[in-house]
């Protein structure tokens, strides 16, 4: 490109008009941007939010049997499970304790569980006021888990 | 015959001892061989074929490592393709009749099968059988059986029998039936010392305490020492989120049933959390302040009005060494009284320290022959009791017993002598050792204890002035005696060590005026020149009025002897420092609460005089504090000058002071030639006619009773079928 021609480029603004013409044209084409949290996206299979606790076959407790495997490979050190010996001799999960402002949504609880107890929500909105609201006991978990698989189910679980 | 051989080892070569099996050689070559069945506390087995090697030149494709001796010029191979394919067949066939329980099992982590399982990478199995089930036994106290992960090594048998000499489990049942029984399917009816749950390869052998309270890698383990009984075992306490929830042996040696379970008297609900003081004859619970100002009140009111000799200090066996020595400091220079006593003394063996000093409990099984003059040691020290039966079926030693009941021991002995008391054994013994003559028994104990060039001799914890005489007669007879008291009380020799009495100061040094000037002058205070009241002595002055006030540290004096509480109820001021409100701390005027051994770090000197480490492992309970902090805190408050940051500066006070302990290292023994009482011919024990005569015992069995911390361990009141008062 010659002087010439760039001195002309120059005095017709062209750069100008091309970057106007781009604009004008981009202003006519439908929105990509999504009006978050207007609008919220569907999410992705295997995408990992809030965790929640299954119930066992029996439905009337938890599914976990207490092995401590989720904690042991926790990397953020965010559950602790707290077990003890039942009437009967069974293994009774006293406390199940999952800190969620540790935890970094790897879903390796989820992996190494044994009995697919501990599972992942897709729901990631998880902002709150009080830390005590991310301090997910076994009953939350539980609680968690029926919201989430009734809607799931169509509403039918309580 | 030359005394090593060679063997060859995945091409190491090593020299070992000709009776040493593969197996041992490996070990001695630094290879390890998998196994299940084998363990150094027992006799070689051979039941479940994990340690399968292969020999060159041998007839054999695979031969048990565990159960094969060496022989010259052998060589071996722990690990070729075919080796590897067989152990896992091995584990296989294991696993067909296995639950694999994993997730719920509490020896997960920790167990060799899931280990080997996992090294060898087993997938799914061929077989598709049903698996064997059998019920679980939950009916004994303290141990379950969960049968069917039982892969029937028999270690749980074998340690109960080789080790323990007590033989309570067996195999019952046979082919894919068998099972690790009792007879005819009772409750275990045993010592529980829980040697089988430690030793079980996998999860068959469970204790109730430990059962689902954690798994094996979430718990911290820390080193500590046992409290229970003066043989000073190691532990190791196991926590998990800050409470202990299993204590197991931290030498991978033995533990009693009381070291081993217990220790929940620490989880006890009635611990003293808040000091307690006497408002209008009621205890009620005060701030520390309060309730030491109040001490320190008292005290001083008693000391001029009366003098410091009216007030008495008796101090613990139960306390670390630096509590004690800072108990007896604290009497000596800041009350200013030599008034200060064990009154375990009652209870020590005679002769303790001067003429008999303790040998090396590990090494009981080296001499030639072993006569126990007391068949109670198992009882009362357990594992002296556990060395004297390796001395017998590890090491096949020879053993004299005097024993006026039946017990494991009269199984084990060479020789019974059967009286009704020690004295009588041994008024017919000695002459049957001068000169040959007596009853067929006696002369038969007599020729073993001759004949051997080295006796191991368990000294009774209380012996009349007759038997002190004719044990000396006895021992002046034998050759490389050893002498072993029985110590029943846990930190007796540290208490002692430590100058917790009238007349010594830390170390043995006599009270007199050059000991005086050097104590006064290192410990920058002025000393009473004259020996204190003895305990004895103290508990008579009380009567008579010489004795206005006590300060009880860790000691239970009413609760031992019901008849004391009326003498203590005479006192004017009374001070219980305690971790439980004990029937003498129900008399004090002020209760300060002190933690429990495993909520504070010290130090503890065992029966053998090994200098051992306590750690603690847990937080100390409410308001309570470690001993030696109480005591100085109110030093402090008189006047005394004491400023320890932690009880390793009382470590290296009494290092200085005390020359026995000045280059001790921490697990070592101080040598009983350096005691200024060495050979001595004189007696540190008290004797009384009527003060504690009779012990009272907390349970049916000696070896389940220990006073105020064992009566209150939950395991343990389970293991005592009856209460009853002797
Ligand atoms: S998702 Fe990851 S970090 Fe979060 S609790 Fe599970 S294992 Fe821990
Ligand atoms: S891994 Fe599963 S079964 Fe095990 S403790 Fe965690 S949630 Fe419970
Ligand atoms: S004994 Fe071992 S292999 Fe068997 S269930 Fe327990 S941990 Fe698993
Ligand atoms: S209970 Fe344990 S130690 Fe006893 S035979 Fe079975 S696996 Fe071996
Ligand atoms: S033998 Fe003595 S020191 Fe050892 S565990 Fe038993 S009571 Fe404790
Ligand atoms: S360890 Fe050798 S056969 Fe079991």
């Amino acid at each position: 490109m010659n002087k010439l021609t760039k001195a002309l480029r120059m005095v017709f603004m062209i750069e100008i008009v091309e970057g106007m013409t781009l604009t004008l044209k981009t202003m006519l084409k439908p929105a990509v941007t999504r009006q978050y949290p207007t609008f919220k996206r569907k999410s992705f299979a295997g995408s990992r939010g809030l965790h929640y606790m299954d119930r066992d076959d029996s439905g009337m407790k938890e599914r976990c049997i207490g092995c401590g495997l989720c904690e042991a490979v926790c990397p953020a050190k965010a559950i602790t499970v707290v077990t003890e010996k039942g009437p009967n001799q069974e293994k009774v999960v006293s406390a199940y304790e999952l800190d969620l402002l540790r935890c970094v949504f790897c879903g390796f609880c989820v992996d190494a569980c044994p009995v697919n107890a501990i599972k992942m929500t897709p729901n990631f909105e998880l902002a709150c006021y009080s830390r005590r609201d991310v301090f997910l006991t076994k009953d939350r978990l539980v609680a968690e888990g029926d919201k989430y698989l009734g809607k799931k189910k169509g509403g039918a679980g309580k | 015959m030359e005394n090593t051989v060679t063997v060859t080892i995945d091409g190491i070569t090593v020299k070992v001892k000709p009776t040493a099996t593969i197996l041992e050689a490996a070990k001695a070559a630094g290879v390890r061989i998998p196994v299940l069945c084998a363990d150094d506390k027992l006799h070689p087995y051979g039941s479940c074929r994990i340690c399968i090697v292969e020999i060159e030149k041998s007839p054999r494709k695979f031969t048990p490592s565990c159960t094969t001796p060496v022989t010259d010029n052998m060589s071996v191979k722990t690990m070729t393709p075919d080796l590897a394919e067989a152990r896992k067949r091995i584990l296989e066939l294991l696993l067909n009749n296995h639950p694999l329980d994993c997730p719920i099992c509490d020896k997960a982590g920790s167990c060799q099968l899931q280990d080997l399982v996992h090294e060898y990478g087993l997938g799914p199995s061929k077989f598709t059988e049903k698996k064997r089930t059998v019920a679980p036994s939950y009916h004994s106290n303290v141990i379950d059986r969960e049968v069917s992960r039982c892969v029937l090594c028999g270690k749980c048998v074998r340690v109960c029998r080789e080790q323990n000499a007590v033989g309570e489990l067996a195999f019952t049942r046979r082919g894919d039936k068998s099972k690790v029984s009792t007879d005819f399917d009772q409750p275990l009816d045993c010592e529980f010392c829980g040697e089988c749950v430690e030793i079980c390869p996998v999860g068959a052998l469970t204790t109730k305490q430990f059962k689902f309270k954690g798994r094996t890698w979430n718990l911290e383990r820390i080193q500590s020492v046992c409290n229970y009984c003066g043989c000073g075992c190691r532990t190791s306490f196991e926590t998990r989120l800050g409470r202990i929830v299993r204590v197991r042996s931290g030498a991978r040696n033995y533990l009693c049933s009381k070291g081993r379970f217990g220790w929940d008297a620490v989880h006890h609900q009635d611990r003293l959390t808040t000091p307690l003081v006497r408002v209008s004859g009621e205890l009620v619970p005060a701030t520390w302040d309060e309730a030491l100002a109040m001490v320190v009140t008292n005290l001083n009111v008693i000391k001029n009005k009366k003098g410091a000799d009216s007030i008495g200090g008796l101090g613990s066996v139960r306390t670390t060494n630096e509590e004690s020595y800072l108990f007896q400091k604290f009497m000596r220079t800041v009350v200013g009284t030599n008034n200060v006593d064990l009154l375990a003394r009652l209870k020590v063996p005679k002769g303790l320290n001067t003429v008999f000093f303790s040998g090396e409990l590990s090494k009981i099984s080296d001499h030639d022959a072993v006569l126990v003059l007391d068949g109670d040691v198992g009882e009362l020290n357990p594992l002296m009791g556990i060395e004297i039966v390796r001395a017998v079926n590890r090491n096949y030693k020879k053993l004299v017993l005097v024993n006026s009941g039946f017990n494991k021991f009269n199984r084990l002995a060479s020789v019974v002598l059967d009286y009704l008391a020690p004295e009588a054994a041994l008024a017919d013994l000695l002459p049957a050792m001068k000169s040959g003559k007596g009853g067929d028994r006696v002369v038969a104990a007599a020729a073993i204890l001759k004949e051997a060039a080295s006796v191991a001799v368990i000294i009774p914890g209380r012996t009349t002035d007759k038997e002190f005489s004719q044990i000396k007669e006895l021992l002046s007879l034998l050759k490389g005696v050893t002498t072993y008291p029985i110590v029943r009380r846990s930190n007796l020799q540290g208490a002692m060590d430590m100058g917790v009495l009238p007349d010594y100061y830390p170390g043995y040094q006599k009270v007199g005026s050059d000991t005086m000037n050097r104590f006064a002058g290192s410990w920058d205070a002025i000393l009473p020149e004259a020996p204190g009241l003895n305990a004895l002595e103290m508990l008579a002055g009380i009567k008579t009025g010489k004795v206005s006030a006590l300060y009880i540290m860790g000691d239970d004096p009413a609760g031992s002897d019901r008849g004391l509480k009326d003498i203590l109820n005479k006192l004017e001021f009374l001070v219980v420092q305690d971790i439980f409100l004990t029937e003498t701390a129900k008399l004090a005027d002020v209760v300060l609460p002190a933690c429990s051994w495993a909520e504070k770090y010290g130090t503890v000197t065992s029966l053998e005089r090994r200098l051992q480490q306590v750690s603690r492992a847990e937080e100390p309970l409410g308001e309570s504090k470690p001993d030696w902090d109480i005591i100085q805190t109110l030093a402090r408050k008189m006047g005394g000058p004491m400023h320890y940051g932690t009880p390793a500066d009382i470590l290296n006070e009494i290092r200085s002071m005390v020359p026995l302990y000045a280059d001790l290292a921490m697990g070592g023994i101080w040598a009983r030639e350096r005691s200024p009482l060495a050979g001595a011919d004189m007696d540190l024990s008290l004797w009384s006619d009527t003060v504690m005569k009779n012990e009272v015992i907390t349970a049916d069995r000696l070896l389940f009773s220990s006073g105020t911390m064992i009566g209150r361990s939950r395991e343990i009141s389970t293991l005592c079928r009856t209460k009853a008062e002797v």
